[in-house]
């Protein structure tokens, strides 16, 4: 019996544990050999010889048990080691892509106006002059045409210059009331490190009923949205000129970057000039034939917004598909 | 337009009040402010007088000067050519720090002792005006020997750059500028006083002008004797501050007085005109193109738009000043296309049209630095009448969104210029002043008030609306890219944006349809971005190139963007591309990744965009020459072709030095985001089954797919090409191994369901496709 027990303990194995049980407890197991003896045995000694059986019995179950749980512990122990890694092997290399930053930077502005209920519109990219111009009260000998250097094709036709012709198309298509943006690509002669010819814009209009809508619901709008694209910045107003509104103004945050101290990105202003906006000029509307009506209007370049937001030194690069500068915007 | 504080204060009283402030209220009011500085003469720069200048006698260049700077007298060698006995010089005495750690100390100069130093204006920190020493005279105030300069304070202004909007010509002077601080600062602006000295002549016994009826211009004539006029230097210093001194006293003199109240001048010197009998006559009539023009002799000038450079021949001159309505101007000059410059840039935008006033000044001006002026001028005048405008308060009032009371509005009018007359029912008689051309409208006069009272003032109000559903076509076209976007970005594809121009020789050379000559663009900005682009791949293949140059071997992009046909109409598209290793190096490739292949290709583009199927055609590789002859198939969707995927052709690979590169591009709009319904399914178990067929190498797969789909064996679910296996024993034939799920809807198959299945399709195939079993 000890030597039974002392066998059970020493088993190394849970294969080695088995054949044990099965040499003791199995069919033609030893134990099973001793009651088997039982019937054999006078009746008077019966009753101790079955009780001593018994008790042999459950010893040799519980060690085997008790064994076979250190044993099953053990190859689980050992199938962890065996399955040990170095986590720190991990390549934490991203291999998903990335969305550009001038459209990701558009993505955020169009779903701020989505939210305030402006339906999103679009037009073509090759423009004539009263879209582009005349009916924003751009008549041909306006010197504010400088502003605009603008791409003609050889049929006269152009390359629009702003997303406003958005506007004039979406004024005769619908009927007040109109709140829309129109986001979109748009084109001027111009190339250098803050210029190039083609970037994009996102204009902005609302036509209510006349005496309806004012400048102060324009300032409203443009400062809530300067808040929530650029965070706790300061906003300021500065009256300026645009030929389709009236009045205007021209709207700065304070720099991003030096927190208004001054740096070389504000020339020390400790301003960006960020957007565009005012009232709509009646001319414009007459250009539509709209009587009546207010409204407001509002646009903002997309690269200098996304320059400002990511930190985008030349303008040029974002062009060319240029993966040193787009790989990281993972 | 560059200002400063001195130059204002000539106008308005402005002491009071600091440069920040000033700056911060030009922002305010619309002029926006670009720059500021301050010009600051270092201290111990002095007053001084040249009494004695001779020759050093050890070298040609210098000269020994004797400078009293009041209490003494110092002795200095100076190197200018320009130093003179007599000259009242800035002198930067002994210990005196120039800036940028320049001290003036002794020195001996080829063995003379030498001082201090006697300075040029850029040298005490003002604009470089000439290569000499600064000449001074009482134009900056007192001359004192040994005062220090710094206490001038004429010398020690502080300069502003303002940026004009295009519609405000009227501050494109020093006086226009002062008007608007005046009005904001509730300031009066100093009157004018005419001061002029007369020589004994009148303008008539010299001079004829004869003007032809019909002129734009509004001008004036007046005769002036320059033969003892001499610029002063703080004239001089204010025009190099403006980069605009030309060391010619006349030309100068009208530039500065142009600057100062933005009317337009012009002068002739008499030897220009044309002669009859002793009297100098000049010629005004319209030239070919419709435009006001001068003649003497010759043609001198086209007024209000090409001004010549004054001559310094003569003494006697003709001064002109000149206005012109800007719109009747740039009409005309818009519809001549004839090159304009500085004098139109100004008359555009609406020149100083008060032109008497013009006259008056810069007569006074000349006259009291040595000019004599002929009596009597020649007028050609209309009377222009000012606008009148009804403004009704509640009007500006509704257009601001807050009430500004009738009074207030008064009173910033009126302090611009307008003359205001009280009407009825709140609504006020305005006239604009003339320099104001650009207000026509309530809007315009709103956007007065809006200035003065300051944006800052008004209070920003939500608009409330009424709710309307907004959603519309073009919103949910944004949506489905918005989706196709992130797909692509998971799938590792970049987004790009390219021009969409793009280099024509490039599109010819690899045979792209180009937009017709008639269409394209007229005025390209560079040669590589001279056509419209007529597919996106062009320029994402010269991206790819970029990148390999800059050591990426593994390079996807995808671009969502307008295309244009040859007709130069515009479509919407997208566009693959993939190029080099399929991953990144790692651990799993052990650093050496394959390439990607495109069948690998196509699934990433498949995962991108949803279900398509590729169709094989022969006619592709003639689209253009990106196309690879042999790995090459139309992109069909319900159907419908639209679009091709394919290998770069490995000539253009080669001419861009790309590795294995796959291109795929469809128009955007056939890409459909249906929602999806979803379909009953089994609820039995489902089973596996391959078959491996001979199939001969030239078979297209697609035959063999019909067929089995032909079958319309409700059993099989799905079917996969899972292997294909070639080698010599099999020669011209490949071994496919094609996987199928079978699975019943009604029970789960059994052993004898799956085998009757199988040997259907078996035989179908080989009596239609001659294939047998492996």
């Amino acid at each position: 019996m000890k030597e039974w027990l002392e066998k059970i303990k020493t088993s190394s194995s849970l294969d080695g544990l088995e054949t044990l049980r099965v040499d003791i407890l199995g069919k033609k197991g030893v134990l099973t050999k001793e009651f088997a003896k039982l019937k054999d045995i006078p009746n008077q000694e019966k009753k101790a010889f079955a009780q001593d059986l018994n008790t042999k019995k459950v010893s040799i179950n519980q060690a085997i048990d008790e064994q076979k749980i250190i044993l099953e512990k053990d190859a689980l122990n050992k199938q962890l080691q065996s399955e040990k890694i170095d986590v720190s092997k991990f390549n934490n290399d991203l291999s998903c892509a990335a969305l550009h930053p001038v459209n990701f930077t558009m993505d955020r502005v169009i779903s701020y106006f989505q939210n305030l209920n402006f339906s999103v519109e679009e037009g073509p990219l090759v423009e004539d002059d009263f879209h582009n111009f005349e009916s924003l009260n751009l008549p041909k000998y306006h010197p504010a045409r400088d502003m605009q250097d603008t791409f003609y094709n050889k049929d006269y036709s152009l390359l629009r210059t702003h997303t406003s012709p958005v506007q004039i198309r979406t004024m005769l298509k619908q009927k007040p009331p109109i709140r829309m943006i129109a986001p979109g690509t748009v084109f001027r002669r111009d190339f250098d490190i803050t210029h190039t010819p083609m970037f994009h814009q996102i204009e902005g209009l609302v036509v209510d009923s006349s005496d309806k809508i004012s400048f102060a619901n324009l300032k409203h709008v443009m400062e809530e949205f300067l808040h929530n694209m650029f965070g706790d910045v300061e906003v300021r107003f500065r009256p300026s000129f645009f030929p389709f509104t009236e009045p205007s103004a021209e709207v700065d945050i304070s720099c991003v970057f030096c927190e208004a101290k001054g740096c070389r990105v504000c020339s020390q202003t400790g301003w960006i000039e960020i957007l565009g906006c005012g009232i709509v000029d009646e001319n414009v509307f007459k250009s539509v034939g709209y009587e009546n009506v207010s409204g407001y209007a509002f646009g903002l370049g997309i690269e200098r917004m996304a320059m400002l937001i990511h930190n985008i030194g030349d303008l040029r690069s974002l062009f060319e598909g240029d993966l040193r500068l787009l790989g990281q915007y993972k | 337009m560059i200002i400063s504080r001195t130059w204002l204060q000539e106008f308005v009283d402005i002491s009071q009040v600091s440069t920040e402030d000033i700056c911060a209220t030009l922002n305010s009011i619309g002029l926006e402010v670009d720059s500021t500085s301050k010009n600051r003469i270092p201290e111990g720069v002095v007053i001084g007088k040249v009494t004695q200048k001779i020759k050093h006698p050890d070298a040609d260049k210098l000269n020994i000067c004797q400078v009293d700077v009041g209490d003494q007298s110092v002795q200095i060698v100076c190197g200018a050519k320009n130093v003179a006995q007599g000259q009242y010089v800035p002198v930067a005495m002994v210990g005196c720090n120039l800036g940028d750690d320049f001290k003036i100390k002794k020195a001996k100069l080829r063995g003379v002792e030498s001082n201090g130093m006697i300075c040029s204006s850029s040298e005490i920190g003002l604009t470089k005006l000439n290569n000499g020493i600064l000449e001074l005279d009482d134009s900056i105030g007192k001359l004192i020997l040994g005062k220090e300069l710094n206490e001038y304070k004429l010398l020690n202004d502080d300069i502003i750059e303002i940026e004009l909007t295009a519609n405000r010509g009227d501050c494109l002077s020093i006086h226009g500028v002062a008007r608007e601080l005046a009005a904001y600062y509730n300031l009066k602006t100093y009157e004018f006083e005419k001061k002029l000295n007369y020589n004994d002549s009148g303008i008539g016994q010299s001079l004829e002008i004869e003007c032809d009826s019909k002129m734009d211009a509004s001008l004036i004539f007046k005769a002036i004797d320059f033969s003892d006029f001499k610029l002063p230097i703080m004239h001089k210093l204010r025009l190099a501050l403006l980069n605009k001194y030309e060391n010619n006293d006349i030309q100068d003199a009208i530039n500065y007085a142009i600057h100062t109240n933005g009317v337009l001048l012009n002068a002739y010197a008499k030897n220009q005109t044309d002669k009859c009998n002793d009297l100098s006559v000049l010629h005004i009539k319209k030239d070919e193109n419709n435009f006001d023009c001068v003649y003497g002799k010759e043609k001198l000038s086209t007024i209000c738009i090409s001004h010549e450079k004054v001559s310094q021949e003569d003494t006697e001159y003709i001064l002109e000043a000149s206005y012109i309505n800007p719109e009747l101007l740039a009409k005309n000059v818009f519809e001549k296309k004839i090159k304009t410059g500085d004098v139109y840039y100004k008359s555009s935008r609406g020149s100083e049209p008060d032109i008497s006033y013009g006259i008056d000044y810069f007569t006074t001006l000349v006259s009291s630095f040595g000019a004599l002026i002929h009596k009597g001028s020649e007028i050609f005048v209309d009377d222009k009448q000012k606008l009148a405008l009804d403004v009704s308060v509640k009007k500006v009032n509704s257009i601001i969104g807050q009430v500004t009371k009738k009074a207030k509005i008064e009173s910033i009018l009126s302090s611009l210029g307008f003359e205001v007359r009280e009407g009825i029912d709140n609504v006020l008689g305005v006239k604009v002043p003339l320099y104001r051309h650009d207000i026509k409208n309530i809007a315009d006069v709103t956007e007065e008030i809006v200035r003065i009272i300051g944006i800052d003032n008004i209070k920003a109000k939500p608009l409330s609306i009424e709710e309307v559903n907004r959603t519309n076509k073009t919103s949910q076209a944004y949506e489905k890219k918005n989706i196709i976007r992130q797909r692509s970005v998971s799938n590792g594809f970049y987004e790009t944006l390219t021009y969409v121009f793009t280099n024509k020789d490039i599109l010819e050379k690899y045979h792209f349809p180009v937009v017709e000559e008639s269409l394209d663009i007229l005025n390209p900005i560079v040669k590589e971005l001279n056509t419209y682009r007529t597919s996106l791949l062009p320029n994402l293949i010269e991206s790819l190139g970029l990148n390999v140059k800059h050591g990426f071997k593994s390079i996807a992009f995808f671009e969502i963007g307008t295309v244009f046909n040859d007709k130069r109409e515009e479509s919407s598209k997208i566009a693959f591309v993939f190029s080099g290793e399929k991953e990144q190096e790692q651990l799993s490739n052990a650093g050496k990744p394959q390439n990607i292949n495109f069948f690998e290709f196509a699934k990433k583009v498949l995962n991108c965009i949803g279900t398509f199927e590729i169709v094989k055609n022969e006619d592709n590789e003639k689209l253009n020459d990106f196309i690879h002859p042999f790995q090459n198939g139309d992109i069909v969707i319900n159907n419908k072709k639209v679009g091709y995927i394919s290998k770069l052709h490995p000539s253009v690979a080669r001419d861009y030095s790309l590795n294995d590169t796959f291109i795929a591009e469809l128009d955007f709009t056939a890409i459909k985001n249906n929602l999806v319904k979803s379909q009953t399914y089994s609820k039995f178990q489902a089973s596996k089954k391959d078959l491996s067929l001979i199939v001969p190498r030239d078979l297209e797969y697609a035959k063999i797919k019909k067929c089995i789909i032909n079958l319309k064996n409700e059993n099989i679910q799905q079917f996969n090409l899972i292997d294909i296996y070639s080698d010599d024993k099999l020669g011209e034939f490949d071994s496919l191994t094609i996987r199928f799920v079978l699975q019943n809807f009604n029970k789960t198959m059994e052993e004898e369901d799956i085998t009757s299945t199988m040997d259907a399709l078996v035989k179908t195939l080989n009596e239609e496709l001659s294939i047998t079993l492996r």
